[in-house]
């Protein structure tokens, strides 16, 4: 009887050790299982999203995930039409619209997202990847006050242009927010604000023509592309510094010939990688810690461009 | 256990080739790689020396340009350039190609690649991977290249003066060679660092820069050319490095321990499967070997058990195997003999006891006892009390000895003095018509033998020989020892009888009621051959008036005990 027990207890853990092998041998491929995942920006072609696609393209290599990268205009129909093709996860910079907002709160639990870049009120709804807004505001603020200030932090003389263009985008408000509540009672001799692309052409250009100002400061990198030109079609290269936020190849070149003074640049590769490896985490596991890691911020000038730390994170490589 | 173990071993050891296979093929490629490698450095050194040595130092500044040469050459080898430039030792462009606005000077001479070559004149210096920074490029691209700077003399008025000579090799030309060879590759990859250990390729170059990776880069530097094991963060690695000739570069491969491991899972997971399908196949046929053998086995031993509990019927089981089958013939074949021998034992024990009832029976002859009483009584009338005490005496030895305390042997003494007993009886009862004479051998008074022999011998002696013969009748009855058998003769001198009848007279025909106790010779015989053999018994010699001779034949055996009667 003790023979019989023992045997049919044999069977039944070779039976189990078996089974659980078979299942194992057919399911390896299982631990290299591919997600399909939409990235939404604003402008994906632009050359800003260089080193952020790089990040994004790395973590997708390392965790088996398929990128579809769109351009949209309406942020909220695109979302709407990637969802309703079932991808596994998104990726959404949300262009701070009302009817995205809207669309995005009604889908709480059911969206695998990750918000790119901003976030949404409230902020725990999603998982989000963004650079410490208020940080960059007060770096741009550091920046001009180290160009243009005394000791004591005093912009006392200072003529100021902030171009605000993109005043949908709730990243660019909160940066200019941020920059203004610490720049308003720095005794700047001009504080002047330019809104909207058309006082470009309209307020910027003559303004600058005339020597108006001493330095202009933008929020974001499409803004600072306009500032370049318009400072360039003034000619006034190199008597008004420029200020901004944001990389692109443009703003990059123009900091090297001493155009653009300093450029505040959040590590984009870093976020392109965390947003993945976020959508990743909230796919397999369903869980998320709301917002990301602290996103290094860097202040790049002429004199450090090249420098080899700097290059690595200005100039990324075509991996 | 043994399946088990034979298959973990066999795993074992196929992944211990496998990882040696493994070793020699990453050993082979990296030497490929670094020939590979090697062989493009050295193109890159010949540009730089065609360069040099054909037209820097061919020509007078002052008067010759090198555009056009310089053209050529990066024309001849674009692919793998981005730009050759030449330099004054203070940084003052002298030609370029394809870029021709420089950056300011000071920017140039601050560059590590020109300092290093202008330090080392005798050198080349190969840099790390940096993005090129000597051009004004509208175009707003970057490009990440690797320089290969040198110092040359520049002639210029016929005066030579230092200046740099810088190849910028286009980095992707690397990072090509490097991505296709750790898309080869499964379970490891390989990265490019110098000597110092800075990463000049790295598979995972962006997330090193980002700090999103590590690498122990700075270590693997340090390591000879060859295999070494390392632990990094925690992780066995398995690492082979070779050093790129002339630039002191390494090429590492790092091979991790658990990516090895995932290689084989699932070798690993159809070994096990293998495994445990072979033991279940040993354990079911085990079951269905052991079922033809051992449950034959236990219906063999139950009904052994059967009838060793005395139910003698039960039938002995046959089956199963050859061998069990074989087994239960032959215990069945030795319980039926057993059967046999034993009811031959009780047969034999069952006859026993009948003759020696019998013989019992016949000394207690209601005929021979009241005709003895009757003679004593007479005595007594007669006032021949001398001879009554005599006869009674004689009569309580008799039985005494006939009973024997139960036993079946006795003694020949004792055997003889029944014997003996009985015949003064019937001297007396016979008057006297004959006379007896008993004649022992000393040596076998103490012999075993069967109680009640002679004395039925003597009632026939009596009976069928010389009752008739008034007086002139003689009993002799001797006893004696030859070897090991002893041998008692009962002679009488009567009329005998033919030899047919003799030769009758100890079969079972013969077993028919007389006057004496009936059944005498045939009980005789047929008692000493049960108790000693059928070698044994009586032997009848007779011939008609010359009387008969009976032969008590027994083998010699001592008893044990004490005597019977006295």
């Amino acid at each position: 009887m003790g023979n019989r027990i023992y045997i049919i207890l044999l069977a039944l853990f070779l039976g189990s050790i078996l089974a659980w092998a078979s299942y194992r041998l057919l399911h390896t491929d299982e631990d290299r299982k591919t997600y399909e995942v939409s990235v939404v920006l604003h402008d994906a072609g632009s050359d800003r999203y260089i080193a952020c696609r790089q990040g994004m393209e790395a973590a997708a290599a390392d965790y088996g995930i398929t990128l579809t990268v769109l351009s949209s205009t309406d942020m909220a129909d695109t979302v709407k039409r990637e969802v309703k093709k079932g991808v596994d996860g998104l990726i959404v910079e949300p262009d701070g619209t009302l009817a995205l907002q809207k669309y995005l709160r009604e889908k709480t639990n059911a969206l695998n997202l990750v918000l790119y870049n901003s976030d949404i009120e409230p902020a725990e709804i999603y998982p989000s990847v963004t650079p410490d807004n208020k940080e960059v505001g007060n770096l741009l603020y550091q920046a001009l006050v180290d160009r243009y200030g005394t000791a004591d932090g005093n912009l006392t003389g200072t003529r100021i242009a902030v171009v605000l263009i993109n005043g949908g985008d709730p990243a660019v408000v909160e940066r200019y927010e941020s920059f203004m509540e610490l720049v308003e009672d720095k005794d700047a001799l001009w504080l002047n604000e330019i809104r909207g692309e058309k006082e470009i052409d309209g307020k910027l250009v003559p303004y600058l023509k005339s020597g108006a100002y001493d330095v202009v400061v933008s929020f974001d990198s499409k803004t600072a592309e306009l500032c370049i030109d318009a400072v360039n079609e003034a000619d006034v290269a190199g008597n008004v510094g420029i200020i901004c936020e944001g990389y692109s190849e443009q703003v990059i070149y123009y900091l090297d010939k001493g155009v653009v003074t300093e450029v505040v640049l959040p590590n984009e590769f870093s976020m392109g990688y965390a947003t993945i490896d976020a959508l990743h985490k909230k796919i397999t596991t369903g869980s998320f810690a709301g917002k990301t890691p602290e996103i290094k911020l860097y202040r790049v000038t002429k004199e450090n461009l090249y420098d080899p730390e700097i290059e690595k994170i200005v100039f990324p490589l075509a991996q | 256990m043994g399946m088990a173990f034979l298959g973990v071993t066999l795993y074992d050891m196929f992944e211990a080739q496998a990882e040696e296979s493994k070793e020699e093929s990453t050993e082979q490629l990296l030497s490929q790689t670094s020939i590979n490698l090697e062989t493009y450095l050295r193109s890159m050194r010949l540009i730089s020396d065609s360069m040099y040595y054909s037209v820097i130092k061919e020509s007078d500044l002052s008067v010759d340009t090198l555009d056009t040469q310089m053209n050529l050459l990066y024309e001849a080898n674009k692919d793998n350039l981005i730009s050759i430039s030449c330099y004054t030792k203070n940084g003052e462009r002298v030609a370029s190609v394809p870029f021709v606005t420089g950056k300011e000077s000071e920017m140039i001479t601050s560059q590590d690649w020109f300092a290093e070559a202008l330090e080392e004149p005798e050198n080349f210096h190969f840099s790390t991977p940096h993005v090129q920074n000597q051009f004004d490029n509208s175009t707003y691209r970057y490009y990440w290249v690797v320089s290969l700077s040198r110092a040359v003399e520049l002639t210029m008025n016929g005066r030579t003066t230092q200046g740099v000579l810088v190849i910028d090799m286009n980095y992707s030309s690397m990072e090509h060679l490097f991505k296709k060879l750790n898309k080869e590759m499964t379970s490891e990859y390989v990265y490019l660092c110098n000597s110092d250990g800075e990463i000049i390729y790295h598979p995972k170059q962006n997330l090193l820069y980002a700090g999103l990776a590590e690498e122990n880069n700075e270590k693997a530097a340090g390591y000879s050319d060859g295999s070494t094991q390392e632990t990094f963060r925690g992780e066995r690695r398995h690492v082979n490095v070779k050093t790129v000739g002339y630039t002191g570069w390494k090429i590492v491969a790092v091979r991790p321990d658990s990516e090895i491991g995932l290689g084989f899972s699932q070798t690993k997971y159809f070994v096990i499967i293998i495994v445990c399908i072979v033991v279940l196949a040993m354990i079911i046929i085990n079951i269905l070997i052991s079922k033809n053998v051992t449950r034959p086995l236990e219906r063999l031993t139950k009904s052994v058990k059967v009838r060793d509990n005395g139910i003698l019927d039960e039938n002995i089981y046959v089956g199963g195997s050859t061998e069990v089958e074989y087994l239960g013939k032959t215990l069945k074949d030795a319980a039926e003999k057993m059967r046999a021998l034993l009811d031959d034992f009780m047969a034999e024990e069952k006859a026993k006891r009948r003759t020696e009832l019998d013989a019992l029976q016949s000394q207690i002859n209601p005929h021979f006892l009241y005709n003895t009483l009757d003679s004593i009584v007479w005595m007594i009338e007669a006032d021949n009390n001398k001879d009554a005490v005599f006869m009674i005496k004689e009569l309580a030895s008799l039985f005494r000895i006939s009973l024997s305390r139960g036993k079946t042997i006795i003694r020949v003494e004792d055997e003889f003095r029944h014997a003996k007993n009985y015949m003064n009886i019937q001297k007396v009862r016979y008057k006297n018509k004959f006379e007896v004479t008993f004649d022992m051998e000393e040596e076998i008074a103490d012999a075993s033998i069967v109680k009640l022999v002679i004395q039925p011998i003597l009632e026939n002696a009596i009976e069928y020989g010389v009752s008739s013969m008034d007086g002139e009748g003689e009993i002799k009855v001797c006893g004696y020892r030859k070897e090991d058998d002893i041998f008692i003769e009962v002679k009488d001198n009567g009329i005998g009888m033919p030899e047919e009848v003799s030769q009758r007279l100890l079969t079972e025909e013969n077993r028919v009621q007389t006057r004496g106790s009936g059944v005498g010779l045939i009980n005789v015989h047929k008692r000493i051959q049960l108790r000693f053999g059928e070698e044994y018994g009586l032997c009848i010699m007779s011939e008609p008036d010359q009387g008969t001779t009976v032969v008590i034949h027994l083998p010699y055996r001592e008893m044990g005990g004490e005597a019977v009667g006295k």
